[in-house]
């Protein structure tokens, strides 16, 4: 069965995207696999592509948070991309606090925002 | 006793005169015998004053009172003074509502020795306060929709998002916030991000007359949900009474982009589009230089 997410490294980024159906098993092996791949590949940003998730439950907000703030400890930047306004109306529902990742209105706005902080030699970008 | 027998029916200028009257009246001693009833009242239940003359009130008439603690003529006598009120008159399966009035009657010697009634039949009078009533109603509701349509349409306009740039939105928030108007602009100014791509809001808000805690919550809110869009915002237009308030209420305005004019924040905006430009054209250029 394909995996509800999926990961691509393009040069120094890693990209995640997640798709609607994510259930709280896949979010955990989705985490870990981030976080391995991230390391192997010594990428300088992640970016997470929230654009297929309409309906943002609590634990997939906390585990997202907790993977930034996991990404920021390895140095590592973070950018979610692509959030509803569905999500986003839920996000700040919850509270759930997003202090080690930054947001961008979809991946080529993501790409851009990455690319700025590139430019300014800044090779760490995002860290909250 | 002498007194009340002085006035039977059909006798004397008196008794015409009460019986030309168009509404219920009878005599009763305090036994409840009717001494004396007029054409009127004897009529409301299709009888003649002849009829019930000499009988129990309670006979005659049908009401949910009647031999009861509540029974009209025994509380005018208990109380020595008028009794009045509504019920209704059970007639042949229908009940007529009626208002009625009872008072002790006293003889020369200042004993009371019976009571008089009066009652008239209401019907019509219920009817025109119920139609009265409905319109109150029918006015009432269609100046609370009208009220409601006017408020939507204030909403409506005092919330536009208005495109300045491309990529740029401005939120002119104009009038006092409340938490209804709040959200409303933050959806609105949500959807119009989504809709436009625009990667910056400039909130500008010259027009608020006053900040609380509360419209500041709602503000930093708005803030908070455009940066979860992806979008960066802008907050112009801090009059300094606003200021003074939010350096008082200890607001957390730290990690929110102020400037002083929209202008400012369009030279801002539009400065730090010019300069993006994708991490992918970047590493294109780091790998071909």
């Amino acid at each position: 069965m394909a995996e509800p997410f999926a990961l691509f490294v393009l040069e120094d980024i890693l990209l995640i995207s997640i798709q609607e159906d994510i259930d709280d098993r896949d979010i955990s092996r989705l985490i870990d696999r981030s976080l391995v791949t991230a390391k192997e590949k010594s990428v300088v940003a992640v970016i997470i592509d929230m654009q297929n998730v309409d309906v943002v439950d609590s634990y997939l907000a906390s585990n997202i948070s907790h993977l930034a703030a996991s990404l920021s400890a390895m140095e590592i930047g973070s950018l979610i991309v692509g959030l509803k306004v569905p999500a986003v109306m839920t996000l700040l529902d919850f509270g759930v606090s997003f202090e080690h990742t930054d947001f961008a209105l979809d991946l080529e706005q993501g790409l851009k925002k990455i690319g700025r902080c590139i430019e300014k030699k800044d090779s760490r970008p995002f860290l909250g | 006793m002498k007194e009340i027998a002085e006035f039977s029916p059909n006798e004397g200028f008196l008794s015409e005169i009460i019986n030309a009257i168009p509404s219920g009246i009878f005599v009763t001693d305090r036994e409840n015998t009717i001494m004396m009833i007029n054409k009127a009242g004897a009529a409301m239940v299709g009888r003649t004053p002849g009829d019930c003359f000499d009988r129990k009130c309670y006979e005659i008439f049908d009401t949910p009172m009647c031999q009861t603690e509540a029974c009209t003529c025994r509380k005018a006598i208990e109380k020595e003074s008028v009794n009045t009120g509504q019920t209704v008159l059970r007639l042949a399966g229908k009940e007529i509502p009626i208002e009625y009035a009872s008072r002790p009657l006293r003889n020369l010697e200042g004993e009371i020795i019976g009571c008089v009634e009066h009652f008239i039949d209401i019907s019509d009078r219920l009817e025109k306060e119920r139609i009265i009533l409905e319109q109150q109603e029918q006015l009432l509701k269609k100046r609370e929709e009208d009220i409601r349509h006017l408020q939507d349409e204030i909403l409506e306009l005092s919330t536009p998002v208005i495109e300045v740039w491309d990529g740029i939105l401005a939120l002119p928030l104009v009038g006092t916030l409340d938490s209804h108007r709040a959200k409303i602009a933050m959806e609105r100014l949500l959807e119009a991000i989504e809709r436009t791509r625009s990667s910056f809001v400039i909130i500008d808000i010259t027009g608020v007359p006053t900040v609380d805690a509360e419209v500041a919550n709602h503000i930093i809110q708005t803030i908070d949900a455009a940066r979860l869009m992806g979008s960066e915002a802008i907050l112009t237009g801090i009059s300094p009474h606003i200021a003074r308030t939010i350096a008082k209420l200890d607001v957390r305005l730290g990690d929110i982009t102020v400037r002083g004019r929209m202008t400012d924040a369009l030279h801002l905006a539009i400065n730090a589009l010019n300069s993006s430009r994708s991490a992918l054209d970047t590493l294109k250029k780091d790998l071909g230089g």
